[in-house]
């Protein structure tokens, strides 16, 4: 190397964190012997500005050149020194930290003389290592203009329409062939004069008119490679296989011989495979449900042969991205047949169900048999939720908005049914948004009986003519028995069914109950930790409407910023490939979490290993894998290691 | 103790056939006076403040839940009404004004009502023509057997001098009276064995209840019927209020007992000297009777105590008949001593009615199922948990 290593070692006090165990004056002695070592000085507080100045004056004075602190954790203040270095003019790369705090003092504190040894042969690793370092430059990548959001729920509405509010060009997928998701699907809300269907139906027609945002029904991401700034996915769009040169899709209809549950009513009624999805849906046209077609041919020859094709195509394609918002939603909870008598008779039906039939969108009581007035009508909450078990996967949270959709249903049912007796058997009352407490008072006021049972003693539910509903009641001590007209399982939510593959797809975490782990659950809430990705609405957890539209914005204004500063500055301890001696083996790119690593073909035709950086999260596992040294992690090679280690055993 | 009676109910009640619920049970109970029951939400503020409820006794709160469920047995098996003496606390405290109180107080009625083997007392609570027209039948008994009596010529009017005897020949007037009083007896008794026949059945299943428990534990019940002590624990106020019943209870109790136990001493046409006891201690009584009657009849007038701001018909009826029969019974006396002899007949007949349906209504819709229930539910109580007792050192 040109120029001369000149190191400056700085010990520092921390009060009396360090120095109260630690002979910090002997640890500056031993700095002083040891090669390259131009300064060496004790500090009170090094990360005070009287420190960091000591620094920068001594980068400037003494012709500094590698910077070693001996203080606390890198994570605690590793930025600051870095910057401080920068400040003096010098490569923030060229700093080392020694931990003799957490890893010294604070764990040794009835050995000083044991702790001031171990800082020594920390800050000759430090010093020996800091011989070795070489200047790193940070670099910035060009960053799409375009914003992908996965999912045409409200959350997945309100984020396109946040982007493209914002001028940015947005591409929302949404793999069924409606728009506004389980909003659409419910009637009247909690304290909202405009009705779920309502409030989805005013998104969606501001966001299909939008010119910045393009919608892709009944299209799924197939596979997203590239890196933050630019990420390439690709997607397939199922053809509806219907024309619209069909003037009478209801004739097709009329006549398909297939009938399915219908998944809009949540299994309360029977759809056709031709079919459209719901009233007032959009967009407003016939699907084909190809899984459920037998291909007869019937409808065919009632809406003539030229405006169907059964074997029309999938289209497959792919597009770049400079971020991506995930916005997939929940499912329902659907209680396995048995658990509370579902399933074994009409009268038992989930909260989800129920929303359904008081929607206007929805079947009536009438469509699902039930055209007497109801008498006795039981809510038996936290059906999938709140569940006491050790199993690792078991939906211990709560589902959060299945107290005031209860509620909010039972009121309903007390104005239809005047006479009803309704009873909600709790487990924990859960009104906890604004003015829904009031709700809650709201119900115990008309009369609404709120039963208390115990996780360990779940109602049970028989059928006895009508289905019987048997609790023990904490309050009278016994088991009471309803005779119900109508039981209602409020079912908790759960992650949508796709959560696993977008997970692989877009590398984020998920927590053992099965939801998207955000980056940080209070400094990052909406963000993965895959730069450039982000979550918005219930995907991550349970979440009611207001929640979900907040998040989507959150999500949204995080997730133009990039595409706003236009490039995006690049993890610069990345690792990086010594090509001339890489065998290709392709230990790396395997081992690679992030599939930063691929194999290329150099143009002597030699296969090597390269690392894109944009992908690179710098964790070092390619290189400690690679047999040949060939793979190297800036700022933790292979000869900075060793001459750690070799500093280690002298 | 308590809690182990508490465990071994609950691991008894999971394995009992269920109670099934008839939520119509309020719209009857709300006949007897119960406000509404409905907004309750069981918050148990009612139980803190009560200084009679406790481990064993969760009431008010546990009674309203068997309201609000119609869980009837449940209702008629407890003894929880009876030991409440409607203090008002739980009304005072209450965050949803629920009107606890007042619920205990209805179910005491409906009990009542229950237990009652004539079936009037349900007509008297919750119909006021029902009541007045049964009034008007036992208020006219007397006019009945008076006319008989002159008609079949044992007895005469004198009218040159009082001769109220000869009006209402003594002997007789006893004989009637202690048919009388033998009837309403037996109507009371037989609502005693209801009630203990309700509040034991279940219990003589699950614990083993001996003849010695009934033995040992009888004087609770001599303590309840007489001194009321337990009401003591009520709110700090309750004392004068306790004091204030005990005089009308000793007052009540010496006029009857001179009136049914001396009646030939009582109803005398010999006038007695001032330092007679006879007449002391009849004056004494009837002046505290006095008082107390009057001192309920003002307060429920004003309604300024919890307890006074809802009156069911029911609640009218003790003191008023017993106002107009202390009255009734001064000008008798009065007229007598001033030797108008028709006044005086007059005065006594109407005497003898209001006396009839203050006893009929006591029985029926009042206080004299209330001197019964009350030490009885003490007293079957403390026999329970005797027997418990024995029952749990025996596991």
């Amino acid at each position: 190397m040109a120029e001369s290593i000149r190191i400056g070692v700085y010990i520092c006090h921390c009060g009396i964190n360090i120095a109260g165990v630690i002979d910090v004056k002997q640890v500056v002695d031993h700095a002083k012997t040891l090669p390259n070592v131009v300064v060496s000085k004790d500090l009170v507080f090094t990360c005070s500005s009287v420190g960091q100045n000591t620094i920068i004056e001594d980068i400037k004075n003494e012709g500094i050149n590698r910077v070693v602190v001996a203080a606390c954790s890198p994570r605690m203040h590793e930025g600051t020194f870095r910057n401080a270095v920068e400040k003096a003019g010098l490569n923030p790369y060229l700093f080392e930290m020694a931990n003799i705090r957490e890893h010294s003092s604070w764990v040794h504190p009835d050995d000083p003389e044991g702790a001031t040894e171990k800082a020594k042969t920390l800050v000759r690793m430090a010093v020996a290592k800091a011989r070795l370092l070489e200047p790193i430059e940070k670099s910035t990548a060009e960053v799409t203009k375009k914003v992908l959001v996965i999912g045409g729920g409200i959350a997945g509405l309100q984020a396109s329409l946040d982007a493209a509010e914002r001028g940015l060009s947005v591409t929302l997928v949404e793999k069924l062939p409606v728009l506004g998701g389980k909003a659409a699907l419910i009637g009247d809300l909690v304290y909202s004069e405009k009705k779920g269907w309502q409030i989805a139906k005013e998104l969606i027609e501001k966001v299909v008119t939008h010119e910045n945002i393009r919608v892709l029904t009944r299209t799924t991401v197939q596979n997203v490679s590239g890196a933050f700034g630019d990420y390439r996915v690709s997607f397939v769009t199922e053809p509806r296989y219907i024309k619209e040169t069909c003037m009478h899709p209801e004739k097709g209809e009329e006549v398909c011989p297939v009938e399915v549950p219908n998944e809009y009513d949540f299994g309360l009624t029977q759809r056709k495979a031709f079919f459209k999805p719901f009233e007032g849906a959009y967009p407003p046209t016939y699907v084909i449900d190809m899984s459920a077609c037998t291909k007869c041919g019937l409808c065919l020859d009632s809406c003539g042969k030229e405006t169907i094709d059964l074997d029309a195509k999938p289209l497959e394609f792919s597009e770049e991205f400079g971020t991506i918002i995930v916005a997939a939603g929940y499912k329902p909870y659907v209680p396995t047949t048995g658990e509370y008598g579902f399933g074994n008779d009409t009268r038992i039906i989930t909260l989800s169900q129920l929303e359904r039939i008081m929607s206007e969108n929805g079947p009536s009581f009438e469509d699902i048999g039930l055209s007497n007035p109801l008498e006795n009508i039981i809510f038996i909450s936290c059906v999938g939720s709140m569940e006491e078990s050790d199993n690792t996967d078991a939906r211990t949270y709560c589902s959060r908005m299945c107290c005031s959709s209860s509620i909010k249903n039972m009121l309903k049912l007390r104005e239809l049914f005047p006479s009803s007796n309704i009873y909600f058997l709790y487990r924990d009352i859960r009104t906890y948004a604004r003015r829904e407490e009031h709700l809650y008072e709201q119900a115990s006021k008309s009369g609404i009986i709120f039963l208390k049972y115990e996780a360990s003693n779940p109602p049970e539910v028989s059928i006895n003519g009508k289905p019987s509903v048997k609790v023990l009641d904490t309050l009278v001590g016994k088991r009471i028995q309803i005779l119900a007209d109508l039981v209602v399982l409020a079912n908790g939510m759960m992650p949508p069914s796709d959560i696993l593959k977008l997970r692989s797809l877009l590398k984020f975490p998920c927590s053992p109950d099965g939801w998207v782990a955000e980056a940080h659950p209070k400094l990052r809430p909406v963000e993965l930790p895959s730069p450039g990705v982000y979550i918005a609405g219930s995907i991550q957890a349970p979440k009611d409407i207001i929640e979900s539209i907040i998040s989507a914005s959150a999500a949204t204004a995080k997730a133009v910023v990039p595409i706003i500063h236009g490039r995006v500055e690049l993890e610069p301890l990345v690792s990086y490939v010594n090509e001339d001696i890489c065998g290709a083996c392709g230990i790396c790119v395997s081992t690679c979490p992030y599939d930063a690593v691929s194999r290329v073909v150099l143009q002597d035709g030699r296969r090597v290993a390269r690392v894109n950086p944009r992908l690179c999260m710098g964790c070092g596992q390619c290189a400690s894998a690679c047999p040949s040294a060939a793979m190297q992690q800036k700022s933790f090679t292979d000869e900075q290691i060793h001459e750690m280690i070799e500093q280690l055993v002298v | 103790m308590a809690q182990a009676s508490i465990l071994k109910q609950k691991i008894r009640s999971t394995r009992e056939e269920a109670l099934e619920v008839r939520p119509q049970l309020i719209n009857e109970l709300k006949q007897f006076g119960i406000i509404n029951p409905e907004i309750c939400y069981n918050c148990g503020m009612c139980v803190a403040v009560c200084g009679q409820s406790g481990m064993d006794h969760n009431f008010p709160r546990r009674t309203i839940r068997c309201v609000q469920l119609g869980l009837e047995k449940e209702l008629l098996t407890s003894v929880d009404p009876w030991l409440c003496y409607y203090c008002g606390d739980c009304t005072d405290s209450c965050p949803r004004e629920a009107e606890p109180a007042e619920m205990m107080m209805a179910i005491r009625r409906w009990t009542i009502a229950k237990y009652d083997p004539t079936g009037l007392s349900w007509k008297m609570y919750t119909s006021f023509k029902s009541f007045l027209l049964i009034s008007a039948f036992w208020a006219l008994l007397p006019v009945v057997g008076l006319l008989i009596l002159h008609f079949l010529g044992y007895a005469e009017v004198v009218t040159d001098s009082v001769q109220l005897n000869k009006f209402a020949p003594v002997e007789i007037i006893w004989f009637a009276s202690h048919i009388y009083g033998l009837y309403l007896a037996t109507v009371l008794l037989i609502g005693g064995y209801r009630m203990h026949k309700q509040v034991m059945a279940e219990d003589f299943k699950k614990i083993d209840v001996k003849k010695s428990d009934y033995f040992f534990t009888a004087k609770e019940f001599l303590d309840s019927f007489f001194t009321q002590r337990k009401w003591r624990k009520c709110g700090s106020k309750e004392i004068r209020r306790w004091l204030r019943h005990f005089l009308l209870f000793i007052s009540y109790a010496t006029m009857f007992t001179l009136i049914v136990g001396f009646l030939w001493w009582f109803q005398t046409d010999e006038i007695y000297p001032l330092t007679h006891p006879q007449r002391w201690i009849g004056y004494l009584a009837t002046l505290l009777l006095l008082y107390t009657t009057l001192d309920i009849i003002i307060g429920r007038i004003r309604k300024r105590a919890q307890i006074h701001r809802f009156s069911h018909h029911s609640d009218w009826v003790f003191p008023v008949s017993l106002f107009l029969v202390v009255v009734s019974g001064i000008f008798v006396h009065v007229l007598r001593y001033m030797a108008l002899p028709w006044p005086t007949y007059i005065m006594y007949t109407f005497h003898l009615m209001v006396s009839t349906v203050m006893l009929s209504t006591e029985v029926g819709v009042g206080k004299w199922s209330h001197l019964l229930y009350r030490p009885l539910a003490h007293y079957l109580d403390a026999v329970k948990q005797r027997a418990s007792t024995r029952g749990i050192a025996s596991i």
